[in-house]
């Protein structure tokens, strides 16, 4: 069913690396993941699809140790989570960036804040928060918008500050839980443009979504879950089945 | 760790909440008072009692005039009585001479007062204490007595008394500890759930536990040193205006608590609110917000 065709062989470590992961939750019969094994390796860009309770939001809590599976083995950038203990926790978290489909900026900062924000809490001195901050803004193309507030934002405009706080810290792997959830269409390929040109840096990119027409145009490795089952895992994929 | 990021974190904390603040920090402040007016009560009747207590049991105080006749006559009496144990007579220097050292805290008293404006006394001690009246019946009408004096059942009542208001002041300080106490735990759990967008994104970008949770504790830490302080300015009201104005010239034979004990009480109602409020704060955090 599912292949994966002509993976170049990699020394690196895969950075994200689930080994029969099952995760029940107390309250359901049914396992929210189910024995999902899968790698993915550095510079990667994956889409991971399926239906409202699928799984999508589960494995993502997951790579971030936000929760702890029932079964099975999870490695990220090289590391076994189960063995992490949790002061270590943070340092993780620092080499992921995420977007949410709710953007969740502050609403009392401007947009420079809030980047800034995010290398604030992780202790980065001032020097470096003023070089970085306008650097990424420029990346994500919201050059000269630093003091604006969120609320004057348009919603596309208010995912690239997001995005910008993700990468600011350059991390390793950048998660996006529906990112273009809240993004009319035109919209919404302007950030797959974004975060294709992060991608392209080194980061790998994970990326769960509905948005059948970003992952058809893209054409990258789509993973599918279906009912906490990895249904579906190929190298330049679409949305739906299409053989 | 970038302190002015937490300096401003506690900042933009305490004003969000200052109504919550302000109520935190005078019930602390009020509970610390009671606290140290307990703790004031207690040194003052262990000190009096102590001083006391080495005062012997039955003490026969001489008149100005007495003769040698009569002291030696008083003396010989007095140990030839069953249930005496010792007698010893303090002469005016002697007296003196211990006046000087139980009243050191009291240098204006010292200073007016000389050896003959003490009375000679002789100083019993008894197998026991309670028979005090073998002695009061010995010494009627004995010449050379001015007065017999024991542990005067007035002491009795007074350090009665003042161990009833030390307990209330315990009890109240310490119902007004818990309220404190609780009072942040709230406050802090206020704030982190009005702050929890803030600390959802420090702790998804990979902010240190520490880091997220110490502006919380720090501004518990600030409630109670604030109170502290203003429980240390009550005290040293208490003790500048109540005591040395008012309580003291009425009860001279008090032995009261002196500066040094409201300092000492002072550093460690500081210590002991900065430790707790934390400690409070810490545990509403370790509840209500998720790491």
């Amino acid at each position: 069913m599912g292949f994966r065709a002509g993976k170049l062989a990699s020394r690196d470590v895969p950075v994200i690396r689930f080994q029969a992961v099952t995760k029940v939750y107390p309250t359901s019969t049914r396992p929210a993941l189910d024995a999902i094994s899968l790698e993915v390796e550095k510079g990667e860009f994956v889409f991971l699809v399926g239906q409202s309770g699928s799984g999508k939001s589960t494995f993502l809590r997951l790579v971030l140790k936000e929760d702890k599976p029932s079964s099975g083995s999870i490695h990220v950038a090289g590391k076994d989570l189960s063995r992490l203990t949790s002061w270590k926790i943070p340092t993780l978290r620092r080499q992921i960036g995420t977007v949410f489909q709710d953007f969740r900026l502050l609403p009392n900062k401007t947009v420079s804040e809030n980047v800034a924000f995010a290398l604030e809490v992780i202790g980065r001195p001032k020097a470096t928060i003023d070089k970085v901050v306008p650097e990424v803004l420029d990346l994500v193309g919201l050059t000269g918008k630093g003091a604006r507030m969120p609320h004057e934002l348009s919603g596309g405009e208010q995912q690239r500050v997001a995005i910008a706080r993700a990468f600011a810290n350059r991390p390793m792997i950048l998660l996006a839980d529906e990112p273009t959830g809240n993004l009319d269409p035109t919209t919404s390929v302007g950030i797959m443009k974004l975060l294709d040109r992060i991608n392209r840096t080194g980061t790998t990119v994970l990326m769960a979504t509905h948005d059948a027409a970003i992952v058809d145009s893209m054409r990258r490795r789509v993973i599918e879950l279906d009912g906490g089952k990895l249904i579906r895992d190929q190298t330049r994929g679409v949305y739906g089945y299409s053989q | 760790m970038r302190a002015q990021f937490v300096v401003s974190e506690v900042a933009i904390g305490l004003r969000r909440n200052l109504t919550m603040s302000i109520a935190t920090v005078i019930t602390v402040g009020v509970a610390l008072v009671l606290a140290g007016v307990g703790y004031f009560m207690y040194d003052t009747v262990q000190h009096t009692k102590a001083y006391y207590d080495t005062q012997l049991d039955v003490q026969v105080y001489l008149t100005s005039d007495v003769t040698q006749a009569d002291r030696d006559a008083i003396g010989a009496k007095l140990a030839s009585l069953p249930g005496v144990e010792s007698v010893h007579y303090v002469s005016q220097q002697e007296a003196y001479q211990i006046f000087v050292k139980d009243f050191a805290g009291e240098p204006e008293l010292v200073h007016a007062t000389v050896p003959s404006s003490l009375p000679e006394s002789f100083d019993i001690k008894l197998q026991d204490p309670s028979r005090f009246d073998i002695i009061v019946s010995a010494m009627q009408n004995q010449p050379g007595v001015q007065e017999v004096a024991t542990q005067s059942k007035v002491l009795k009542q007074i350090f009665r008394l003042f161990n009833a208001l030390e307990l209330s002041s315990w009890i109240v300080a310490a119902l007004g500890l818990l309220a404190g106490i609780l009072l942040v735990y709230n406050a802090t759990r206020v704030a982190a759930f009005s702050r929890r967008r803030e600390t959802g994104i420090m702790r998804l970008v990979g902010a240190s536990n520490a880091y997220i949770q110490l502006p919380f504790v720090l501004e518990g830490a600030l409630a109670g040193a604030v109170g502290a302080l203003l429980a240390d300015a009550g005290l040293a009201l208490v003790k500048a205006q109540l005591l040395d104005r008012v309580l003291k010239p009425s009860l001279k034979f008090i032995i009261f608590f002196d500066w040094g004990a409201v300092a000492g009480t002072a550093v460690f109602l500081l210590v002991f609110g900065v430790v707790f409020t934390s400690l409070a704060s810490a545990l509403s955090l370790r509840r209500h917000l998720a790491v």
